[in-house]
């Protein structure tokens, strides 16, 4: 009797929540169909993909195509370059978007706000081709703003910033970090603005200072956000920003040590010989390990704080 | 109320705004610069056992400019007769070369409609090796239908297209050879060196030590002048090795007159090569942006700030790189005529695996081996239009049209099938096309002349063997670096890449080869 009822209720519930199932309905189908329906297609990178005889036809080749990712002394130095990347833009890209997203919030003029707004989140927009070639305009040697007026100003010798590795990653962080900030802290801003203004207003009864309220009460009710976005940006660890690793260094070999990137180097290496197999053998490599440490630190996660986990 | 009526009226537009996206377009090749290919229109057509059923064929070339603003016109006159001599239709698919490549792997792999396509760019052997194109002489395809293709090519350079015996592509009338060691100069820049000029043919052949003399006394009249420009393929051009299977790993040398493969890079040729570019560098002949800068070498020349570059020797060059340029250019060669292995396969024009209808693909190459007309309307457009006979019998441009206004111009009458039954353009000689034909009959022939080379069973050492070339091929051979130093270092790298593993992979491929075609 009571199951019948509550069967009634649970029943009487969906029906009237329909509309808002339907409405979900062709995004699950899109999400169904481009996201889900490929899945079995990963096999592809345990196979000898022959087009003739097409993907599910072709011959296993078992492991076979993942050598290439561990064989090489290469191999060791994409999969470091890859991960102190996410890292440092991880920890760097967060902490900047915190701090611009709380300067932001405390901007009283409206307009002032709406245009610095507008305005750092433009570099995200654009396109990666573009922003190689504004890097180009700063670091060319013939023509560069920072050899031809910054460096004599300050009295350095120009270098060959193209030719000389080590100075990239610090490079291509700072690149990466003015594109990804505007972006990034709008999230962060939009949390902020969703705090009770209650609480500031206590704090400054009480007597706090304006970096005591931040330190007290912005961080710790943003904690809960923050710790979702790493979480998530620690499921694409393996993954990089191509047009970021390949265009901004104008894919010159002599800078390869510190800017190879495990999708950088699966794409000049396989350019030439289309293998179909092997590229997917990358992709299926940097997805699982994404997906292990996605599960592992959300477990972790929990252990310390059960809200804040993602799942 | 008004303001609900505007609401209105809004949705109204941006409806009909969607709808009208959704059209097809008119089912031609992309627009000048595009690089887009049509879904809809042309696709391979139906088996054509009906008389009288126009089968539909979909063309896929490159040229460097991306497709002509007057394709569709083109298209259209070539159908004309097409239609009429052996009942197909096509669609010219035309790609910028920059995406050329990405863009056919793709179509290929979709299954999308393509059903002639040239090769340029390496997609002949990657495209073999997926077993996406056809064999040509299945049922007696090519006998059947191609016979004008055999003798207007030539049985030796149609084998020559064969990798393990199977022939997937058809190669074309060109000039197969190529003047090694040469390099374009600005005429203007070499009178001012009181440099005498031969009064030989178009190309002076002089000594690389004369060459070096002439960098140093334009230097010297013009030191704010970028006197060499290297590119990616200058190595190459400027040797005489061979590059088996179209890769510098593994190669050989002297103009391959034996079947010995050998390591480039270890080669005295290689530092020596390495140590005359790293001098340029240090003299200031070359520019610190040179590995940075993709700016075409012809570009930089048509601004004025290049004075040379490396280039491919073959009768008519001087007036092609005129016409690039637009300064009148020497062409200096230091080194012989050579066909390389790979060049007779360089880019073959193929029938990929998603054509349905491989009779008609096979007429309509026939045809344009054979037909003067549709070469003639591919080549250089339409008669009246884009070119005119003049009165010496050349082709030239109409009255008020040039390079920059001309509606159908790409530079890439070399790629068509039978450049030979074509007209001479202006500028060359009248029997341009007998001299290439000499040409290609005088050169050194290498000994592994149609050899191919299969890459898969040395994938993974392939891989990384690219990363570490292309790791140091600007520094070391555009001269920013010491080449002592580097390039040992690196071949250590090179070899702990698996360089040797493959450099065996191909001797054993070659010497396979060699008893297929019983020449050990």
């Amino acid at each position: 009797m009571e199951q019948a009822i509550s069967k009634k209720r649970t029943l009487k519930k969906i029906i009237s929540y329909a509309p808002i199932y339907l409405m979900m309905l062709p995004g699950l189908a899109y999400l169904f169909i481009n996201n889900y329906m490929p899945l079995p297609g990963l096999v592809v990178a345990f196979k000898d993909y022959n087009a003739k005889k097409g993907i599910y036809g072709s011959d296993w080749a078992g492991f076979k195509n993942f050598t290439y990712l561990f064989k090489t002394d290469d191999a060791w130095i994409i999969t470091r370059n890859t991960i102190l990347y996410n890292l440092a833009f991880i920890v760097i890209n967060t902490a900047l978007a915190i701090i611009v997203a709380i300067i932001l919030s405390e901007l009283a003029a409206k307009r002032l706000k709406k245009f610095t707004q507008s305005a750092i989140l433009l570099p995200y927009l654009i396109s990666s081709v573009i922003i190689s070639y504004l890097v180009f305009a700063f670091l060319s040697s013939e023509n560069g703003f920072v050899n031809n007026t910054l460096l004599p100003l300050l009295g350095i010798t120009p270098k060959n910033w193209y030719a000389e590795p080590k100075y990239w990653p610090f490079i291509l962080i700072f690149v990466n970090a003015w594109k990804s900030v505007g972006y990034n802290c709008i999230i962060y801003l939009a949390t902020i603005i969703g705090i009770d203004r209650e609480y500031y207003e206590a704090a400054s009864i009480d007597g706090a200072t304006k970096m005591q309220q931040i330190r007290h009460i912005t961080l710790p009710l943003i904690v809960p956000v923050v710790t979702m976005l790493t979480l998530m940006a620690i499921g694409r660890i393996f993954y990089s920003d191509f047009g970021l690793f390949y265009q901004v260094p104008q894919n010159q070999g002599a800078l390869y040590s510190t800017t190879n990137t495990i999708d950088t180097y699966v794409y000049r290496g396989l350019l030439q010989q289309s293998n179909i197999s092997m590229s997917s053998a990358a992709g299926v490599y940097q997805s699982i390990v994404g997906f292990i440490l996605v599960l592992g630190s959300n477990l972790i996660v929990r252990k310390f704080n059960k809200e804040n986990a993602l799942f | 109320m008004k303001r609900k009526i505007f609401v209105l009226m809004l949705a109204c537009v941006m409806v009909l705004g969607l709808l009208a996206g959704c059209s097809s377009d008119s089912g031609s090749s992309s627009s000048s610069g595009g690089n887009e290919s049509s879904s809809d229109g042309g696709g391979s057509g139906d088996s054509g056992e009906e008389p009288g059923e126009i089968a539909k064929l979909v063309v896929a070339f490159a040229t460097f400019v991306g497709a002509p603003a007057d394709t569709l016109a083109i298209q259209e006159a070539m159908n004309e007769i097409s239609r009429e001599k052996i009942g197909v239709e096509v669609e010219l698919l035309i790609t910028d070369y920059a995406s050329y490549k990405q863009q056919m792997t793709l179509m290929l792999t979709g299954n999308e409609p393509l059903d002639i396509m040239n090769t340029l760019g390496g997609l002949y052997v990657t495209s073999i090796q997926n077993g996406q194109l056809k064999d040509l002489e299945e049922d007696g395809l090519l006998e059947t239908y191609g016979q004008g293709i055999i003798d207007a090519i030539g049985q030796e350079y149609i084998d020559a297209c064969r990798v393990g015996g199977v022939l997937y592509g058809l190669p074309n009338n060109r000039d197969m050879a190529q003047g090694r060691g040469c390099a374009a100069i600005r005429t203007d820049l070499l009178e001012e060196t009181g440099y005498e000029f031969q009064n030989g043919g178009e190309i002076e052949k002089i000594s690389l030590e004369e060459l070096n003399n002439i960098y140093a006394a334009i230097h010297e009249l013009h030191p704010e002048l970028e006197i060499y420009r290297p590119v990616v393929g200058s190595m190459g051009q400027f040797s005489n090795v061979d590059q088996l299977g179209g890769n510098p790993y593994g190669v050989l040398m002297d103009y391959g007159a034996t079947l010995d493969v050998v390591n480039l890079f270890e080669t005295d040729y290689y530092m020596e090569y390495c140590q005359r570019i790293h001098d340029y560098y240090n003299k200031g002949y070359i520019s610190p942006d040179a590995a940075t800068d993709s700016t075409a070498v012809t570009e930089l020349v048509k601004a004025g700030t290049l004075a040379s570059y490396t280039t491919g020797g073959k009768p008519g060059i001087k007036a092609q790189e005129t016409n690039l340029c637009g300064y009148d250019m020497t062409i200096v060669q230091t080194l012989g005529d050579y066909i390389a292995s790979s060049s007779v396969a360089g880019f073959p024009w193929t029938v990929p695996e998603n054509n349905n209808d491989s009779v008609a693909a096979m007429k309509f190459l026939n045809l344009i081996y054979t037909d003067a007309d549709m070469m003639n309307l591919i080549s250089w457009g339409i008669e009246g239009q884009h070119y005119v006979i003049n009165d010496e019998g050349f082709a030239d441009f109409p009255e008020g049209v040039d390079a920059t206004t001309s509606g159908y111009i790409h530079s890439m009458g070399w790629m068509f099938p039978n450049q030979f039954i074509t007209h001479v353009w202006a500028g060359n000689d009248a029997d341009l096309w007998d001299q290439i034909k000499t040409f290609n009959k005088e050169a050194n022939k290498s000994a592994a002349l149609g050899f191919a080379f299969d890459s898969t069973k040395v994938s993974t050492e392939y891989t990384a063997v690219v990363n570490v070339y292309e790791e140091y091929q600007k520094s070391i051979e555009y001269g920013l670096t010491d080449p002592t130093v580097a390039i040992p270092e690196m071949n250590e790298r090179l070899k702990s890449a698996g360089m040797e593993i493959i450099i065996n992979e191909k001797i054993e491929q070659l010497n396979q080869w060699a008893i297929d075609m019983g020449k050990a």
